[in-house]
């Protein structure tokens, strides 16, 4: 007979702590592991490359409107945006994941962990997979494309706050997703990337908010990513960039930000533990739709 | 402490479906119809019942992944509604016939991912999977991706996941569905060990398999369209069929078995073919309606290979209550 052991009675922060942890080192497993290395590249770092290589050439091409001042909004924006598509649809297809692929959601949500804290570790483990092509591209944008962005005009410590906060930003919408998600069967892979394309229209990842109808403007501001964008532009630009909120000071830009990721948090964690009760009650937590 | 490691009272569990062609009124699914048990620390209980009878719906709800429609339910002493974290810390589960676990993951790795869930320190977690991967015979795959396993594999990986946090109540749902009789044969064995080495120690098994029940519960219920129509120690099921003599006799290739019904005496009869013979399980009034019944072969001009009095099994009892053989009851089972 076996050693018997006894399971740690913990803390909920050590709890939330520990499941986080492994959450990450699970999702950077899958991430990490998916494929050979050479097409880990390619996807992470040379996609995402081809991405702003696309926009600035249609650009130049069809708008005939080049500029650094555009470029860096361009080159910004698209170095940013991987974190949003695999830290927001990270967290939802974990989940989708786990229930539809691995079909190991059952046995970890009966685990006495906490599921946010393990999907958030699963979004961490995404968002960090989108460093290396962040990084790449805002080095070609400076090197390559000529983006005015130097060490010295760069103010790291706003860059760092909106950074920090975007993320909690994109991970918050994420819970959202996980939310509907966890409602929803068939059509649940379809959802994330739905909800990406729409911010992507209306958070100022390409082009400023300002050329947006007013309706969809007002809808913009609304949302954290908006002020994200706008705040790493700011940090990693300076005054030389393109603006898609230019009647706010950077301090309220950052304030806004701030304050709209602690709205969108508090409603990221109301959505998910009402999902989470009507998803138990509607019994299709585990649900496999064979999709 | 308390005494009862699983408590339900008037436990009920519907489920609301789309109007369809089975269903065009669109009146919700039964699934638990007021289901009341107790089952001791300690206890190996076993939950029989065809498909549709209620009886993953019922560990579901005791493993908190669904909410009871109305009426209670502790484990361990624990609201599984109001206190589902703490019931989560004392329980664990393993569910047969699935193909669950992240492919990218060893097994080794998998394994370790979870007993991190549960908290356990990682050198004896890792000391802990590697003897419980000896005892289910999976020691030398403990490198390979879980991808990689064969479905019998995977579910002995899925065994050891559920013991390894050591949990008070072990919740296994068909737990020896697609594993070959061998390993079948060794996880019932272990799972046997298991609860006799410490007493705290409660399984709550679902199967389809009556000897599986018969070899390990203490106690068995049996459900039947979500209700327990039936629960008690396996002997004392079987004392509970009433009146009768049971035999099995195998003969010759039958056309069919209409005919046996009509021979006097015979209470009951249930074919199986098996190897090009015809095993005839009977429920006769006394011993001497079995004359009947071989003359009635003779008649037919069909060889007796073999006739034997038996003493009758929870498949029996089974037949008793519910009207019809498990895999019979099955054919007619929600879907």
């Amino acid at each position: 007979m076996p050693t018997q052991v006894s399971v740690r009675s913990q803390s909920s922060l050590s709890r939330w702590w520990r499941t986080l942890r492994v959450g990450y080192w699970l999702g950077w497993q899958i991430e990490s592991n998916w494929t050979d290395p050479l097409l880990f590249f390619i996807y992470s770092i040379a996609r995402p490359l081809g991405g702003v290589l696309i926009l600035v050439f249609m650009y130049h091409v069809v708008a005939r409107a080049g500029g650094a001042a555009m470029l860096g909004f361009f080159v910004v924006g698209t170095a940013c945006w991987p974190f949003v598509v695999r830290g927001m649809m990270g967290t939802a297809y974990s989940l989708i994941s786990d229930r539809e692929h691995w079909r190991t959601l059952r046995y970890v949500y009966i685990s006495p962990i906490s599921l946010r804290a393990y999907l958030v570790g699963r979004a961490l483990a995404q968002a960090t997979s989108a460093v290396a092509a962040a990084a790449v591209t805002l080095v070609f944008g400076r090197w390559v494309l000529g983006v005015p962005m130097h060490l010295a005009t760069i103010n790291a410590p706003y860059t760092a706050a909106a950074f920090v906060l975007g993320i909690g930003a994109v991970i918050a919408l994420g819970l959202i997703v996980v939310s509907a998600a966890v409602l929803i069967s068939g059509e649940a892979w379809r959802m994330p990337e739905g909800v990406g394309a729409a911010l992507y229209l209306v958070c100022g990842a390409i082009f400023p908010v300002t050329v947006l109808p007013p309706a969809l403007q007002a809808l913009s501001q609304a949302i954290p990513l908006t002020w994200w964008l706008e705040a790493m532009r700011r940090g990693l630009l300076g005054p030389a960039v393109v603006r898609s909120l230019p009647q706010f000071t950077d301090p309220t830009v950052l304030g806004f930000l701030a304050m709209l990721t602690a709205l969108w948090v508090a409603a990221a964690l109301v959505a998910f533990t009402f999902a989470e009760r009507r998803a138990r009650q509607l019994g299709i937590l585990d649900r496999e739709s064979m999709y | 402490m308390n005494e009862l490691a699983i408590e339900t009272r008037d436990l009920v569990r519907t489920y609301r479906i789309r109007k369809s062609p089975t269903n065009p009124s669109g009146a919700p699914v039964v699934a638990l119809d007021g289901v009341t048990l107790d089952i001791p620390r300690g206890e190996f209980f076993g939950l029989l019942g065809p498909n549709g009878a209620g009886k993953t719906t019922f560990i579901k709800v005791l493993v908190t992944l669904l909410l009871p429609t109305s009426g209670s339910a502790h484990v361990a002493g624990l609201d599984v509604v109001g206190q589902a974290q703490q019931v989560r810390e004392r329980i664990s589960m393993v569910s047969g016939g699935e193909h669950s676990g992240y492919g990218l993951l060893t097994v080794r790795e998998q394994l370790w991912m979870f007993s991190q869930f549960y908290g356990l320190p990682t050198r004896p977690a890792l000391a802990r999977i590697d003897e419980l991967l000896r005892i289910v015979g999976l020691y030398e795959e403990r490198s390979r991706r879980v991808s990689a396993l064969s479905t019998g594999m995977r579910q002995k990986m899925n065994m050891v996941r559920g013991l390894l946090p050591d949990p008070d109540i072990l919740f296994l749902d068909e737990p020896t569905v697609g594993l070959d009789v061998e390993a079948a044969r060794d996880v019932r064995a272990y799972i046997k060990e298991w609860i006799h080495a410490n007493s705290r120690r409660t399984i709550l098994l679902t199967t389809h398999y009556m000897h599986e029940a018969e070899e390990l519960c203490d106690r068995v219920a049996i459900i039947h369209k979500g209700r327990i129509v039936a629960c008690d120690t396996p002997a004392a099921l079987r004392r509970r069929t009433a009146g009768g003599t049971y035999f099995v006799l195998t003969t010759e290739p039958l056309d069919g078995i209409a005919w046996v019904s009509g021979v006097p005496g015979v209470q009951r009869a249930d074919a199986r073919v098996t190897d090009g013979r015809t095993e005839l399980r009977l429920q006769v009034a006394d011993d001497g309606a079995i004359a009947g019944v071989v003359k009635a072969l003779a008649d037919r001009e069909r060889r007796i290979f073999s006739l034997q009095k038996i003493e009758p099994s929870l498949e029996d009892v089974f037949v008793q209550i519910v009207g019809r053989r498990l895999e019979e009851a099955d054919e007619g089972g929600r879907p």
